[in-house]
Order: C-alpha cells, then sequence, then structure tokens
C-alpha cells in the first residue's frame, strides 16, 4: 500500500528492446512521411485561421485603417496607437476594473473551491453524486445562463433580490445590481464566481488525491495536529494544482468578454468595461481598426506570455 | 547553482556561460512576464502601466529564446 | 475532528457528516438558477414577474405552455372582435394565443438558429477530431522536430481573445466570403478545438503501449494500417471524451458568434438574449429557449465525468 509497484516496468523494457527501426523492414509510407501527412493539415488550419490573422493584425496595428471604410487611403502611423493606448488614462482605467474583476473572481474561486473540493474528499456517501450536480454549472454556456441572470438580478421581480431581501430585510426593490455603479462590479463577479468555482475545485480535488497517504501516516506517527499536517502537508502538495487553476481562471478572466457583455455590456456608464469590451467597442462599434488592432496585439502578448508560464505549471502538474 | 555539473548532458568543452543556462534564465523570464501583467494592471502609477507592456514583450522574447539553451 | 482509532486516512463520521451537510448545502443554492429557468419557462408570463415570486407548481401556479409556444412563433395582436371572426383555432398554441388577444402569424428563428448551433457544433467537432487524431498520433509517436513549440503553439492559439482574433478574422472572412455562413463557422471553431483535440488525444494515445502497433506491424500490417486497426479502436474512448468537449465549446461559444454571424449561420447563443416579447423580454420564452439550450450539456456533463478533470487541464490531469 506504501509504495505502487510499477506494473509497466516489463512493458518498458520490452518496448527499448524492440528495433525502433521496425517499419523500415515493412511495406508502406516511412514514419517521416507519416508523421508530416498527419500534422500538416491541423497546422495548416492553424496557420490560416490563426497565425495569418495575427500577422495581420500586427500588420494593422501600424496603420490608421478603419474596416468599414475599406477604400479610404491606409496611411502608416507607427507605434502612434501603441503610444495613445499605453498612455490613456481612461484604458488604464478599464485595465483596473478588469483587474478587480480577476482579482476577486479568483480570490473568491479559489477560497470556496479549495474549501469544497476540502470537503468533498472527506468521502461521505454519495459524495461523487454531489460532485456532479456542483460541476454542472460550468458546463453551461455563460452567455445564455449570463443572459437569464440578467432576470434573476431585476430590481422587483428578481429572484436574486427576493433571496437578498429575505435573509437581510432590504428592500428588494431598493438595489439594483446590474444598474448601480457600485454593485455592478459585484454582480459580474457573483456570477462568475458561481459558474467557475467548480472548476477550481475538481483541479483542488485532484491535488488533494495525488497525495499519497503514507505522508498523512507518517505524520501521525510523528504526532502532528490535524492542522499542522493541513498547513506542511496539504496545501504545500495541492499548491501546484492550485496554480494551475489560479493561471488558468486568470487568463480567461482578464480575456472575459460572452458572461460580462450579456450581463451588463460595460455599464452602467463603463464600471464593468472589462479589457475585452472596451476592445470590441472600438473594434466592431468604432470601426478604429488600426487602432483596435493595437490594443489586440497588446492583449495577445499579455496572454501569450501567461501562457507560457500556464504550460511551466501544466508540465510541473504533469511530473506529479 | 552556478557550477557547471560535470555529470550533466553538456558537452566537457561547452562555452555556455553557466548563468545564462535555461533554468534560472526562464525563471527571469517568468518574472519579467508576470511583472508586465502586473504593471498593467496595478492601479498606483501611469508610469508603470505604460511601460507594461514592453515588459512582458520583453518576457516573452527572452522566454522564447532561452527555451532553446541547453539545460 | 478528533483522533482516529482504525486509520489515520479515513475521517471520522462526525467529520463526513458536517463536510456533507456543508456540500449539499453548496450544491443546492448553486443549483437554486437552474432551477429557475426551468420553472420559469412553464410559467405564464404574468406569473414569471410575480411579487413574491411563485415557486411551487400546481400550487402556486398553474403550469403552462406559453413560454414554448412563445419561443417558437411569432404573434400579432388583434382585437377580439378579428378574433371572434376567425375560424375555431386548431387548439395548442394557436389557443394560448388568442386567450392573449394574439393570432400566431408564422414561426419563429428559434428553430432554424437552433439547427445552426446543430450543424456548427457537429461539423467542427467531426474535423476537429479527425485533424486532431492525426496529429496526437503524430506527435505521441514520431521524433518531430519543434515538438515541444509546435505544441504550444497550438496550445496557445487556444488561449487567445476571441474579440482580438475576431478583428482580422472577419476582414479576411469578408475578403473571401465566408461571413455569415456555416462554413466560415464551422473552419473558426475547429481552429479552436483543434488545439484542445490534439492536446488530449495526445495523452490518451501516450496510454496505448507502443507494443501493439509493433506486434501488428511485425505481423505484416503497414504503419497506417496498424494506426486504423490497432490503435483508433484502442483511442475510442479518448476519442468520444475528447469529440463532447469540442461540441460543448462549439454548442456554447458566443463572442465569435455575435460578432461573425448575424442570421443565415447564427447560432442560438446570441439569438436567445434577443428574444422579446410585447413590452421587454418575454421570460418565460427566454428560460423555455435557454433550457431547451442547456439540456443537452446536462446529459453529456453526467457521460463525462469520469473525463472531465482531463478536459479542463489540456490532459494533464489524468485521475
Amino acid at each position: 500500500m506504501n509504495q505502487m509497484p510499477s506494473f509497466d516496468s516489463i512493458s518498458t523494457r520490452a518496448a527499448a528492446a524492440t528495433p525502433v527501426r521496425i517499419a523500415a523492414r515493412v511495406r508502406g509510407l516511412s514514419d517521416t512521411a507519416i508523421a508530416w501527412l498527419f500534422i500538416t493539415p491541423t497546422m495548416l488550419l492553424l496557420l490560416a485561421i490563426n497565425l495569418f490573422p495575427l500577422i495581420w493584425t500586427i500588420q494593422l496595428s501600424f496603420t490608421n485603417y478603419r474596416a468599414n471604410r475599406p477604400n479610404a487611403p491606409v496611411r502608416n502611423v507607427g507605434l502612434e496607437h501603441y503610444q495613445t493606448i499605453l498612455t490613456d488614462p481612461d484604458i488604464w482605467a478599464r485595465m483596473q476594473a478588469t483587474a478587480h474583476f480577476v482579482f476577486w473572481t479568483i480570490l473568491l474561486q479559489t477560497v470556496i473551491g479549495f474549501a469544497l473540493a476540502y470537503l468533498i474528499d472527506r468521502k461521505f456517501r454519495g459524495h461523487g453524486f454531489w460532485t456532479t450536480l456542483i460541476l454542472i454549472p460550468m458546463m453551461l454556456s455563460p452567455a445564455v445562463v449570463g443572459n437569464f441572470w440578467t432576470f434573476l438580478y431585476q430590481p422587483q421581480i428578481g429572484l436574486f433580490n427576493y433571496l437578498v431581501s429575505f435573509v437581510s430585510g432590504v428592500e428588494p426593490a431598493s438595489f439594483q445590481m446590474l444598474g448601480d455603479v457600485s454593485l455592478s462590479p459585484w454582480a459580474i463577479i457573483i456570477v462568475d464566481t458561481w459558474m467557475w468555482t467548480p472548476y477550481v475545485m475538481l483541479i483542488c480535488l485532484a491535488g488533494l488525491r495525488s497525495i499519497p497517504d503514507y505522508i498523512y501516516e507518517a505524520a501521525e506517527v510523528d504526532r502532528a495536529s490535524n492542522w499542522r499536517q493541513f498547513v506542511s502537508i496539504t496545501l504545500p502538495m495541492c499548491l501546484p494544482f492550485i496554480m494551475l487553476a489560479v493561471l488558468f481562471r486568470g487568463i480567461e478572466n482578464f480575456k472575459m468578454f460572452d458572461l460580462v457583455n450579456l450581463l451588463t455590456a460595460g455599464g452602467p456608464g463603463s464600471t464593468t468595461e472589462l479589457a475585452s469590451i472596451t476592445l470590441k467597442r472600438a473594434a466592431f462599434e468604432a470601426w478604429r481598426t488600426g487602432y483596435s488592432s493595437a490594443f489586440a496585439v497588446i492583449m495577445f502578448v499579455m496572454i501569450f506570455g501567461l501562457a507560457n508560464i500556464y504550460v511551466k505549471a501544466l508540465n510541473q502538474v504533469k511530473a506529479r | 547553482m552556478t557550477t557547471v555539473n560535470p555529470n550533466s548532458s553538456l558537452p566537457r568543452r561547452s562555452r555556455w556561460p553557466a548563468a545564462l543556462r535555461r533554468r534560472p534564465m526562464e525563471a527571469l523570464a517568468t518574472v519579467l512576464i508576470a511583472a508586465g501583467v502586473l504593471m498593467l494592471l496595478q492601479p498606483f502609477a501611469l508610469v508603470l502601466y505604460t511601460y507594461s507592456f514592453a515588459t512582458t514583450l520583453l518576457g516573452v522574447a527572452m522566454f522564447t529564446l532561452v527555451s532553446k539553451f541547453p539545460e | 475532528m478528533s483522533a482516529n482509532a482504525h486509520s489515520v486516512v479515513e475521517p471520522s463520521a462526525g467529520a463526513k457528516l458536517a463536510a456533507s451537510v456543508l456540500v449539499i448545502l453548496y450544491a443546492c443554492v448553486a443549483l437554486i438558477p437552474l432551477l429557475w429557468i426551468g420553472l420559469t419557462s412553464i410559467k405564464s408570463p404574468p406569473d414569471s414577474i410575480a411579487y413574491p415570486p411563485k415557486v411551487v407548481p400546481f400550487v402556486h401556479f398553474t403550469p403552462t405552455a406559453e413560454g414554448f409556444c412563445n419561443l417558437f412563433t411569432t404573434r400579432s395582436r388583434q382585437t377580439p372582435d378579428y378574433i371572434a371572426g376567425l375560424p375555431p383555432s386548431t387548439g395548442g398554441c394557436d389557443e394560448v394565443a388568442r386567450s392573449r388577444n394574439m393570432v400566431v402569424v408564422g414561426a419563429s428563428n428559434y428553430v432554424p438558429r437552433f439547427v445552426n448551433s446543430l450543424i456548427i457544433a457537429f461539423g467542427s467537432t467531426a474535423l476537429s477530431i479527425v485533424l486532431g487524431t492525426a496529429a496526437a498520433y503524430a506527435f505521441s509517436r514520431f521524433r518531430v522536430p519543434l515538438k515541444d513549440d509546435l505544441m504550444f503553439f497550438i496550445l496557445s492559439t487556444r488561449m487567445m481573445p476571441p474579440i482580438a482574433v475576431a478583428i482580422p478574422v472577419f476582414l479576411m472572412y469578408r475578403e473571401l466570403g465566408l461571413s455569415d455562413t456555416r462554413l466560415g463557422m464551422i473552419l473558426l471553431y475547429t481552429s479552436v478545438n483543434v488545439s484542445l483535440a490534439v492536446w488530449l488525444l495526445k495523452g490518451f494515445i501516450d496510454e496505448i503501449p507502443r507494443e501493439y502497433e509493433e506486434a501488428a506491424m511485425i505481423d505484416g500490417y503497414t504503419r497506417l494500417q496498424a494506426f486504423w486497426k490497432v490503435v483508433l479502436p484502442q483511442a475510442t474512448t479518448g476519442i468520444v471524451a475528447t469529440a463532447i468537449f469540442c461540441l460543448i465549446f462549439a454548442w456554447n461559444e458566443y463572442a465569435f458568434a455575435v460578432l461573425l454571424t448575424s442570421g443565415a449561420a447564427q447560432t442560438a447563443p446570441p439569438f436567445i438574449p434577443i428574444i422579446i416579447g410585447e413590452g421587454g423580454q418575454d421570460w418565460p420564452a427566454v428560460a423555455a429557449g435557454t433550457a431547451l439550450f442547456l439540456l443537452p450539456i446536462l446529459v453529456f456533463t453526467v457521460l463525462l465525468r469520469k473525463h472531465l478533470l482531463r478536459g479542463i487541464t489540456f490532459g494533464a490531469v489524468r485521475k
């Protein structure tokens, strides 16, 4: 029980002993040809629909092109758009709105998600059933569910306001989750947390289950208290998994669009106008294509950087 | 760890400077990327926001480059 | 928690009870919005906005199919005299509409949008699986130059913000005439899904021992035959799980759909929020559309539960 016997050691050795160039002895395409034949279609699709547009975006970001006036003369403006965006206090304020959203959603989801995972890991009767139920919100369409949440948030008739007034005694028509400047940032945080806490929970659960029992048994022999076991075994062993969840939720919420676009569309005013919504307004409402391309490149680079760290974290978890 | 491990897969005569090996450089690139992202999102100074993009871009370039360096 | 007599790993009965109470409490609260979607879909419009909320069917309100009728039809308001002069109603939704002084004038756009969602989701899933399985096999079994970089490139395409990607894709599709076409959406969703498919399927194929193919090749199979007759059957579970993940993504996607489609190829997610009744949103109709749209996902979630973890971590966490 304490040590996992390695079942695959014999087969691994057998594999190592098998001649590598076995394919060369049989008919058919060479392995190299098959490798390229199998990879090329995928790469071509990604080149056409991801890489080519990306390069085009970079090129457009140095021009004043406008998609609604395709025939207007296009002028090269150099780094002007980048300069404008990166010194604009308004855009900086949008980034802070994004930061507020990212910070609080991650904090709440991590705390609640880890707590839930810890509780589920007590392995009470029927925990599998309840886990599946809890996971449902994260599988649903954020746009469609977000749209329904606007109904729950209605001041007089909404269920959310009714339940809050039921618990706290506040008049249900006295507050507007989506219409109030101070409440709307929290309205989107609540829905995102409702939707994505299960995601963090699921990954934390995997972390908890990856801790071998014998470590706890050894701690028990050393008479370590429960709290001490939690702090010095459970938390550190789960940390790579928590990091993975935090990074992924961070990337996802940094580029958040669907849920918030349907809940508030950036309003009231621009209190919940996150980076993606600013970008959409510049690109598809103001049609400042060059300017929004520069904005897009800035977001690309940030996410590409985070994705690098994410893959590093993935490999760390994979090694476990 | 700054000394070259004689048992590593590097050829003995490799002139690759120890400080430029993959692990420390990758850590530095990660710090740059994270710093850039924090600078973009922080609410304290506009000047940090202005240079956030350059910082992360540098980090990404470095990360891509050092992934080709020997361990 | 008290010290445990038998096994230190097994939590005490008290701890289990406390944990189960808290978890069940969370689950019940978290499911209220979904329950409310179901309940609202069988209410009449006045019941749906009543205060205090009407909760229990048959006690607080009488269930009705009005939401579903309004979802599937378009209606126009008429005078009672006009309606009295009409031939007797054909029953069903006709009857419901007339009770509100309206007549059914045609079908709504919900069914075409739903069909678009189906075609685009299944089309892009099929394409992603075909491309993804091939690429995953190659990445799993052969020495590919720059393998790590290619795999990272493939993954990074999925991480990109959809709005930022949509800007050049919008221009490109306008040039190619792919704007608002199902083919355009299928290609776009495939490009997003194929990254997940490659990463997930590589994990699944990595788990199939190489000796199976090698034995087959010693028996005279070519590499392609071995792939087709040995690896693919072994990878069926993985392929099905991956396909469901791709389906769910394409089914739920909103950002590309709302920016790049407006009519002929519009899917359900951008359509459901714009279901409008007289004087604002017709919430029972919206709830009915939402419920029908979410139902397949509920089924898939239950089917997928063993592979969920793998799917959301790109295959890194296997258990």
